[in-house]
């Protein structure tokens, strides 16, 4: 596996493509590059008659792409004459990506990012990035996660060779640095059949078992892990789960409390950071208190206020509502759905929301 | 009780979901559904109301549950009400109660035909074995038995007080753990209880235990000896 990050960009708009060119140069900067695609490799007339996902996958086994960590696309390829492929999608792209077992992130402006967002989280199989927040914080987001793979490839052929490591689960527990949380992780892994074919797929080489797996437990870290609350926590779920105010777990004096819990792996992003669920419960039990609240209390004064019920505010939250993303509280929201992961504890519906999209969120 | 919710050490709020996650394993492996109330597992820890402890209260809906004297038209349903009290900050079990009420259902009503709980405190009480199970006719109360799901209409026993003789029968440690571990070695296949047990082996070390010491010095002052004087050694 390569340790240096080579990041290969699919945009068929000269303007933009030049504006993410650079902003990812700058992200990536100093331990990787990025290429756009469309330029500098050759390809046989015979392969020029293979089906377009056909034709992507040999190119990108060759260089200068041979080697890359992540595939970066617009969603919008209608313009990829540019690019020396009339009609290409960005589906082409995934299938070929999937096929070399290569992580790739997509991107659209329209529609609204949070939409999009959302869309996108029922699409399997790569990572969505909003654009709405222009091509500097999308340029980071890919970087985030270019470097996440990244550093999975480089420590897993250690974390694979000690023996105990035999299951998906035991690695990325290792990997992690969390051998006692295995239990969880397996609890992210039931009924997760999105990943199924993937597991279940066998490389015959080292360095293809290294890359097949580094492309599965990064999609289930970032995917799964670190999408539901439950064994992380994002610093909304944190602070619902702590009982604290979000305006007031946003203070720093709040937060260094807390800094022991601060989850430091791959995809750690010092813009949207994530505490470990145990070692918050650790980290309050250790002070005798019987919450957050009244730890942060303890130590800082009365000042700071319990968290509030996105639904009814005269109610402490405890949980998280995946779709409005606020804090909620048990009584206000469902849990438990057939497509959460087992172990996501902390993640729930809020009643509203339940109610608008309910039959499209199934029971 | 205040039903307060508290936050544990992670190590007995991961052992106590894993116990559970272990539980709803062996029921889904026998092809039988477990139901709980809606809250998280981990955050079934709440206040007592006294600074030095807290309690974790968990009830458990177990329908159609095997039983081989029951005909095909009548299904065999139990409910678990635990509840386990901890000395704070130690986090060391001090007291637990585990109600298990049994119902034959048909026709959508249930019968309560056999009650019970399993009682530890700690320095145990007078008169009272160390671990003991009491038999009564004594329903799990209401609003616990609906948070798990159950929606049957239940019928207690014809006569009111039909449970007349309440022994108290010395068991071992019959802590929530162990109950469970009971529940899958009577009723489901030796396959799935051989599973549970491996997988609940680790999960036991990890879980607060109670403190048994009275009852631990007298059997191993006489060793051959293993009459009902031991479940009583606390008294001496």
């Amino acid at each position: 596996m390569p340790t240096e990050i080579k990041v290969v960009l699919f945009e068929d708009t000269a303007q933009t493509q030049s504006e993410i060119l650079r902003a990812l140069a700058k992200h990536l900067k100093p331990d990787g590059t990025v290429l756009p695609f469309g330029n500098g490799f050759e390809e046989s007339e015979d392969d020029k008659k293979l089906m377009y996902e056909n034709r992507i996958e040999n190119i990108l086994t060759k260089e200068p792409f041979a080697g890359s960590t992540l595939l970066v696309a617009d969603r919008d390829l209608s313009k990829s004459v540019n690019l020396g492929f009339t009609g290409l999608s960005v589906n082409a792209v995934a299938a070929a990506a999937k096929k070399l077992a290569i992580p790739i992130c997509s991107y659209a402006r329209q529609p609204e990012g949070d939409n999009y967002d959302w869309r996108g989280r029922w699409e399997e199989g790569h990572i969505v990035l909003s654009f709405s927040e222009g091509e500097d914080e999308l340029a980071r987001r890919a970087s985030v996660a270019a470097r996440g793979f990244a550093q999975i490839a480089a420590e897993l052929p250690k974390v694979m060779a000690v023996a105990g490591n035999n299951s998906a689960v035991k690695i990325l527990a290792a990997l992690l640095g969390k051998p006692e949380y295995s239990e969880k992780f397996a609890l992210y892994g039931v009924g997760d059949q999105n990943r199924l074919s993937e597991i279940l797929a066998q490389a015959k080489l080292p360095d293809q078992r290294i890359q097949r797996m580094t492309h599965f437990l990064g999609y289930w870290l970032w995917d799964s892990l670190l999408r539901y609350p439950g064994l992380l926590v994002n610093e909304i779920a944190a602070g619902s789960y702590l009982n604290i105010a979000e305006s007031d777990f946003d203070e720093k004096k709040v937060q260094v409390i807390f800094e022991e819990a601060l989850y430091h792996g791959p995809f750690e992003d010092v813009k949207k950071p994530q505490w470990w669920r145990g070692v918050l419960d650790d980290i309050v039990a250790r002070e005798n208190c019987t919450d957050g609240l009244a730890l942060v209390q303890k130590k800082i004064g009365q000042a700071i206020r319990r968290s509030q019920c996105c639904v009814d505010s005269s109610k402490s939250a405890g949980y998280y509502c995946i779709i409005s993303r606020k804090p909620v509280s048990l009584e206000n929201s469902k849990g438990g759905l057939s497509w959460f992961p087992r172990g996501a504890d902390l993640t729930r519906i809020s009643n509203p929301k339940f109610d608008e999209y309910g039959p499209w969120l199934g029971a | 009780m205040s039903n307060q919710g508290i936050l544990p050490p992670n190590k007995v709020g991961s052992a106590y979901e894993s116990l559970l996650e272990a539980f709803r394993a062996a029921v889904e492996d026998a092809n039988l559904s477990l139901s709980l109330p809606p809250r998280p597992v981990r955050n079934c820890f709440i206040q007592t109301g006294d600074a030095t402890t807290a309690a974790f209260k968990e009830s458990l809906y177990l329908k159609g549950w095997p039983c081989r004297k029951l005909s095909g038209t009548k299904r065999l349903d139990v409910v678990i009400n635990a509840l386990e009290t901890f000395a704070r900050p130690s986090w060391l079990l001090m007291k637990s109660t585990v109600y298990l009420n049994y119902f034959v259902v048909s026709n959508s009503i249930a019968d309560l035909v056999q009650a019970l709980h399993y009682d530890f405190v700690e320095g145990g009480q007078a008169c009272h074995p160390f671990f003991h199970v009491q038999l009564s006719d004594e329903p799990i109360p209401e609003e616990d038995l609906r948070s798990t799901g159950f929606d049957l209409e239940v019928r207690s026993p014809a006569r009111p007080n039909q449970c007349w003789v309440t022994t108290r029968i010395p068991t071992p440690d019959m802590t929530l753990a162990s109950v469970l571990y009971s529940l899958v070695a009577d009723h489901l296949e030796e396959d799935t209880f051989s599973q549970f047990a491996k997988n609940v082996h680790s999960i036991q070390e990890r879980l607060p235990s109670p403190s048994f010491d009275p009852l631990r010095k007298s059997l191993e002052q006489s060793m051959a000896h293993f009459k009902s004087s031991h479940w009583f050694a606390h008294m001496r």
